[in-house]
């Protein structure tokens, strides 16, 4: 035995195949693009009985000329003897161009809904047929069903078998059954629409949906279920408390959604549904969805931020570049050692009490950079004027090594007569 | 009441235009309901100095713009309108002043108060151009008065411009404007 076999054996199904050794039947990449949303709605509810969908193509407007037709007919007609077709179009010229009215006959014929009242040549009486009466109650009631419409209509079925004395335990579990597959459907629907924030279709829901009517309508069953059959199908009631559940809470999230940002609609519309909403929607639907944010001339926004920041700069304290105070001598300055001692105590140690010194010698050996610096600090002494001079005697020294030549010109220092305007402190204007 | 609905269609349309209207014969049960849909609201002001006004306001907060995604992007004043629009209110809610209007001289001494330096090159272009374009001021007896669009602020707006103005009568260098 194969596995296949054995699976069989258990009561699993066979996949699905054309022929015995073929591969399955691919399916269509895409559905079918129609021309008219009603049409598309209609193919898809009636899809389950349709051999191909496109067959049911046509505009809204083509759906509402032979929706009129058929009125017309049964208007025009009341005793089913026929109507001329000249008579017919007359009526509908003037909301319907005359090859659409001709063309939609023509389908209504082939359909069966339209019947010439004689099959005799060159008859252009027609008459409705029952089905094409029956298209007059159900076509727009398809075209248009909501899913909380199509909820409630089950729920009123529902709700009404449960309440028959003639009900039947199974009857009740087949609608339960039928009930919560269509809400776990919706559910599903709408969490994708709220996930893919497809805004058109979102105002759509929030607009058809009332979850508190649902709300109600489900406990009111519920209560009918429980007290008739409650042993029998508290678990097929369990199981639709859990598809309720889920599908209020998307109801919940939409509603959420909308109200907590409705002003930011429009900036959730996606590039591709901008096309079909403009072309689809009326002016209400339009200005709800684009209203003041995503194309016209919306008032100037005050940004909070910028109004704080303008705050900012306006009460700023201004800071120019600040200009210097003069100093004062303070505690710190008073505790810096006089430049001035410092200077004299260099050249005291360098005269080593003598009255002058050649410093020559020491510019040639002392390492690099110190004869510059001892150099500029000397100017600087002999410049306060304190009682130290500089002199030089115009000769170059020169001391070689092996690798370099140092050249040094000849510098004196020597005490010398302070000036009186020379030093401020009390040593500066002695003399020596 | 086709034609009824289309001039509340007309009605919602200029006010999203223009963004306040005289409010007689405006079509507003209709246009309200319409806004309402979407999040809006039509605030009535004014009647005092003129006809009264009809002004597409928001409900709750106003929608900020968002550089990230979900992208939304608004209008916005430049930081020196902005500084002008901070200082005409500043002027016109000081409790001490209550003053009914300000002049283009009243701002120009307050920002030269406040920042010790003139702001005539970028308040004046401010108050004659861009804030009474936005409707936030409007032309009145000489000098500026509050606009449509200022009066129908949103809460959050409204505090926030508070906040700057109690900010600046704070301040040391706030004029001490009295009116004449």
């Amino acid at each position: 035995m194969t596995a296949s076999e054995l699976l069989l054996g258990l009561g699993y199904r066979r996949a699905v195949t054309s022929a015995a050794d073929a591969d399955p039947t691919p399916l269509p990449r895409s559905r079918h693009s129609f021309r008219g949303s009603q049409a598309s709605h209609a193919a898809a509810v009636l899809g389950i009985t349709l051999r191909e969908a496109g067959a049911l193509d046509c505009s809204d407007e083509e759906i509402a000329a032979a929706t009129d037709i058929c009125r017309a007919l049964a208007d025009l007609d009341p005793r089913g003897e026929g109507v001329a077709t000249r008579k017919l179009f007359e009526r509908l010229e003037g909301r319907y161009p005359r090859p659409m009215l001709e063309n939609r006959l023509v389908a209504l014929m082939k359909a069966g809904s339209v019947e010439k009242d004689r099959e005799v040549i060159n008859e252009q009486d027609v008459r409705l047929t029952l089905s094409g009466s029956l298209s007059l109650i159900l076509v727009p009631w398809i075209s248009t069903m909501s899913g909380q419409r199509a909820l409630l209509e089950m729920l009123s079925r529902a709700q009404a078998r449960a309440a028959s004395p003639d009900a039947a335990a199974d009857d009740v579990r087949a609608d339960l059954a039928e009930l919560r597959r269509v809400l776990s459907t919706f559910a599903n629907e709408l969490r994708r629409i709220i996930d893919g924030r497809k805004t058109a279709e979102m105002i759509q829901y929030a607009r058809d949906a009332d979850d508190r009517e649902l709300r109600s309508r489900i406990a009111g069953l519920k209560d009918i279920v429980v007290h008739r059959f409650a042993d029998e199908l508290i678990d097929d009631l369990e199981r639709l408390g859990v598809a309720c559940d889920w599908y209020l809470i998307q109801q919940l999230r939409l509603l959420k959604q909308l109200s907590a940002t409705r002003g930011t609609r429009g900036h959730w519309v996606r590039s591709d549904e901008v096309h079909e909403v403009m072309r689809t929607a009326d002016p209400a639907h339009l200005a709800a969805l684009w209203d003041g944010i995503a194309f016209d001339e919306a008032p100037v926004w005050v940004n909070p931020e910028a109004v704080l920041r303008a705050l900012s700069e306006l009460t700023s304290i201004s800071t120019d570049d600040p200009v210097p105070e003069p100093g004062a001598p303070g505690a710190e300055s008073a505790a810096e050692p006089d430049p001035r001692e410092i200077l004299r105590e260099l050249a005291e140690r360098l005269l080593d009490g003598a009255d002058q010194r050649d410093l020559t010698e020491a510019f040639l050996t002392l390492p690099w950079p110190s004869p510059a610096v001892l150099l500029a600090r000397l100017s600087v002494l002999a410049g306060l004027d304190i009682g130290y001079a500089l002199s030089y005697p115009g000769h170059l020294a020169m001391r070689a090594s092996e690798t370099t030549a140092r050249v040094a010109t000849g510098v004196i220092l020597r005490r010398a007569l302070a000036s009186s305007h020379g030093g401020t402190s009390a040593e500066g204007s002695i003399a020596w | 009441m086709v034609a009824h609905k289309d001039a509340a269609a007309l009605a919602l349309a200029r006010l999203r235009r223009n963004g306040s209207l005289p409010a007689v014969g405006l079509h507003l049960v209709e246009a309200e309901e319409r806004a309402r849909q979407s999040g809006r609201q039509i605030i009535l002001i004014g009647g005092d100095n003129g006809p009264p006004l009809a002004v597409l306001g928001w409900q709750g907060t106003e929608p900020a713009a968002s550089p990230h995604p979900p992208r939304l992007a608004r209008r916005v004043l430049s930081p020196r309108a902005t500084k002008a629009l901070v200082i005409v209110h500043a002027l016109l809610t000081d409790p001490q002043a209550s003053l009914n209007t300000v002049t283009t001289e009243q701002v120009l001494t307050a920002i030269e108060l406040l920042t010790s330096k003139s702001g005539q090159t970028w308040a004046i272009p401010a108050l004659h151009q861009d804030l009474p374009q936005a409707g936030l001021i409007a032309p009145q007896s000489g000098g500026w008065a509050p606009g449509p669009r200022m009066q129908a602020w949103d809460p959050s707006t409204r505090d926030v411009m508070a906040h700057a103005a109690r900010q600046l009568w704070e301040h040391p260098a706030w004029p001490g404007i009295r009116d004449a």
